[in-house]
């Protein structure tokens, strides 16, 4: 296992500096001259060949590069161009550590959902192979998993917002609500970073519940344990959150994001879903399945116990290539909502030509899906010991 | 996986591409047999001739002065203005026909979708299968490394940042939309498809007889793996054109002139899509977002009808 975790992990390294050098690289090619941009164009000559030199703008793009990972390994990723959304020229890392938290809570709700949905309704229409129950959710989701996400976020805008006034119409908070904590020097991320770990927390003893109690065979004892779980688990949640006198904010921000996660729920469930499906079928036809059969098993226990069970894996590892599709997702999702995190700040920083930010925010995907995928193939390895030992 | 490759067939003597034909009857009759794939196909050739339909209906009844999808105009209406007789989907901001702007899109959206998929497809399939042969050498590293990294990058963030820093046309997305996916995760799945045929005894036979890498590579190993390829050729087209309709929806390919995520891009910059004005312009966003989701539907369902056909496991046990 050691030996394995070192490769994974030096593979990890390899890929993180191709990442900065490609992303780096891609900065480069921009057509004219980055001087006159960040350059006041009235400065003197001699001035502007000191300047550049200082930036060390004449230097070749080798060395560049180098300065440039040097920086990085510091944790400075430069300023950000004074441009709209960026006033000030901030230094981008604290525009990134501002933004991060935002982006993370709405992608751990849309992953959790996606696939707590996708593995439920997969596992069920594997098992009613060829029939009704199997083509209207494939149906729905195909058509789901194909609508462009522009349009899906504006339709659930409109109705949700605008007809039956449920949810806000985009934004991140009501500042009537927000005010008097801001000025008592509250940051958003004081109340984002205690939800992301409470949303992590409620997320993991769910799980654990549902496992402790998945073997009472009797339906009724089974429901009302797991009932008593979730109740137990809200309640702690809500006694944790009272305490701290935050809770106002945090409602405000889960009815804000609503929307923004039903859309890439909406559009992003089938994907999981299928991949469970397949991964059934092939299980479905294993040797064991007959056996348990056999043995007089109940439908529930073989399909949950046996068949589900062994389907598992291609999860994980779909898993590992869809945090690239969220990503994708969220660019275009927090856009839509004025949502203000990080795919927020890139399509503005492309459309400002800030490329500092930009380029800090390219980054930051690269490092999160390089992160999700080292953790995923590290329970992998634990999941499957044919894979450490290969 | 034995039981993974279709296109070989049992009788020794024939050669590969034979044997593919003789297998390619019951193919048919698996893919006919999922359903899903046959719906696919219908769905694909009804939208196929709408968008053909479109330069004999210019040439014909349509007079291109009032019809044409970029500079066509009609005066004397308020634009934009909904359906009529004359203009069946309303016409845009700017005095275009919705329908002819529809069906000049769905045909662009069309060829950048299997331009991209061809090239990914055909990188794929060539990558894949060299690092299948020559396994553990410094080109299967080399581009192993490469395809972690592009399958694991998000795709549409990158072209984001690309299309910030450098102007993009069609022809360039394509390109680049097509690297991303043949250098990514189609070279891996190929790769372990191609690695199970180049264990098999018949390439060691075709090699004692005589034959060179390359003949072992282009007659042995690809036509092995082609049904795979094309499986991800179905799924390379839906994302390029996702990828397309984005980007245009967020003006960011200031090159396009005419496509469905632009179209959808110009009511929402007029302020027709973000508020209470959606419902009664759905004319200008219904027809592209829904010819966006039927276009790619078809190639997904196309797709998963392939993929029975592909992996035998999916199969009912029969």
């Amino acid at each position: 296992m050691t030996k394995y975790l070192f490769r994974r992990l030096m593979q990890s390294a390899l890929l993180l500096v191709l990442v900065v050098t490609a992303v780096f690289l891609i900065f480069q090619v921009m057509p004219g001259d980055i001087t006159t941009m960040i350059i006041d164009p009235e400065t003197p000559p001699e001035a502007r060949q000191a300047l550049i030199e200082r930036l060390g703008l004449d230097r070749p793009v080798h060395e560049r590069l180098v300065i440039y990972l040097g920086q990085l390994a510091r944790g400075d990723l430069g300023s950000a161009f004074p441009t709209a959304t960026f006033r000030g020229g901030r230094p981008v890392t604290e525009i990134i550590i501002e933004r991060l938290p935002r982006t993370i809570i709405l992608f751990v709700a849309v992953v959790v959902l996606n696939y707590l949905i996708g593995f439920l309704l997969g596992r069920q229409i594997a098992w009613r192979r060829g029939t009704a129950g199997e083509f209207v959710p494939t149906a729905i989701g195909v058509v789901l998993h194909n609508t462009f996400t522009p349009v899906a976020g504006l339709v659930l805008l409109w109705l949700f917002s605008l007809q039956f006034r449920l949810f806000p119409f985009g934004g991140w908070q009501d500042f009537a609500i927000w005010r008097p904590f801001i000025e008592r020097g509250l940051t958003s991320n004081d109340v984002f970073v205690p939800m992301i770990f409470s949303a992590t927390f409620m997320t993991l003893w769910a799980l654990l519940v549902f496992r402790a109690t998945a073997r009472m065979e009797r339906r009724s004892i089974r429901r009302a344990a797991r009932a008593l779980g979730v109740v137990v688990c809200a309640a702690g949640a809500a006694l944790w959150w009272e305490r701290t006198g935050l809770m106002p904010l945090a409602f405000d921000v889960v009815h804000h994001m609503a929307l923004p996660v039903l859309t890439l729920v909406l559009i992003g469930f089938a994907s999981p879903m299928l991949v469970m499906r397949d991964s059934m079928l092939e299980s479905m036809r294993e040797d064991f399945v007959l056996t348990a059969r056999a043995k007089g098993l109940s439908q529930r226990a073989v399909r949950n116990h046996h068949v589900a069970r062994t389907a598992l894996l291609p999860i994980a590892t779909s898993f590992a290539l869809s945090v690239a599709l969220v990503v994708d997702g969220a660019v275009i999702t927090e856009t839509l909502f004025s949502w203000p995190g990080m795919g927020h700040a890139l399509l503005r920083a492309v459309g400002e030509k800030n490329y500092p930010v930009a380029m800090g925010v390219v980054l930051t995907a690269g490092v999160a899906v390089l992160t999700a995928h080292l953790i995923v193939d590290l329970l992998y390895a634990l999941i499957d010991p044919r894979v450490r030992h290969a | 996986m034995p039981d993974a490759i279709v296109a070989v067939g049992t009788a020794p003597s024939l050669g590969v591409w034979d044997r593919a034909r003789l297998r390619w009857g019951e193919n048919v009759r698996i893919f006919v047999a999922g359903r899903i794939g046959v719906a696919g196909v219908a769905l694909l050739v009804l939208i196929a001739l709408f968008a053909l339909v479109h330069p004999l209906l210019l040439a014909t009844v349509w007079d291109p002065q009032i019809y044409d999808p970029m500079g066509g105009f009609t005066r004397d209406t308020a634009l934009p203005a909904a359906p009529s007789w004359t203009h069946p989907l309303g016409l845009s901001r700017f005095g275009r026909d919705v329908l002819s702007q529809l069906m000049y899109s769905v045909r662009v959206a069309f060829g950048l979708g299997v331009f991209a998929a061809a090239i990914s497809v055909s990188v794929g399939t060539l990558v894949g299968c060299l690092a299948a042969f020559y396994r553990d050498t410094l080109v299967d590293t080399l581009f192993m490394r490469l395809a972690n990294f592009f399958m694991i990058f998000p795709t549409f963030t990158l072209l984001v940042a690309l299309s910030g820093v450098a102007a993009i046309d069609l022809t360039r997305l394509a390109i680049i939309i097509g690297l991303m996916g043949g250098l990514g995760g189609i070279t891996v799945v190929l790769k372990a498809r191609a690695l199970g045929v180049t264990v098999k005894p018949f390439i060691d036979a075709a090699r004692i007889a005589g034959g060179s890498d390359l003949h072992l590579i282009v007659r042995h190993v690809i036509p092995n793996v082609l049904p795979l390829s094309f499986l991800y050729m179905m799924f390379t087209v839906t994302s390029a054109i996702f990828a397309e309709a984005s980007l245009s929806f967020f003006g960011l390919l200031p090159n396009v002139r005419m496509s469905l995520g632009l179209m959808i891009n110009e009511a929402y910059t007029a302020g027709y899509l973000g508020g209470p004005l959606l419902a009664r312009y759905w004319y200008l966003w219904v027809p592209p977002g829904l010819a966006i989701t039927l276009l790619c539907a078809a190639f997904y369902m196309i797709g998963r009808g392939f993929d029975e056909v592909v992996n035998p496991r999916l199969r009912e046990r029969s």
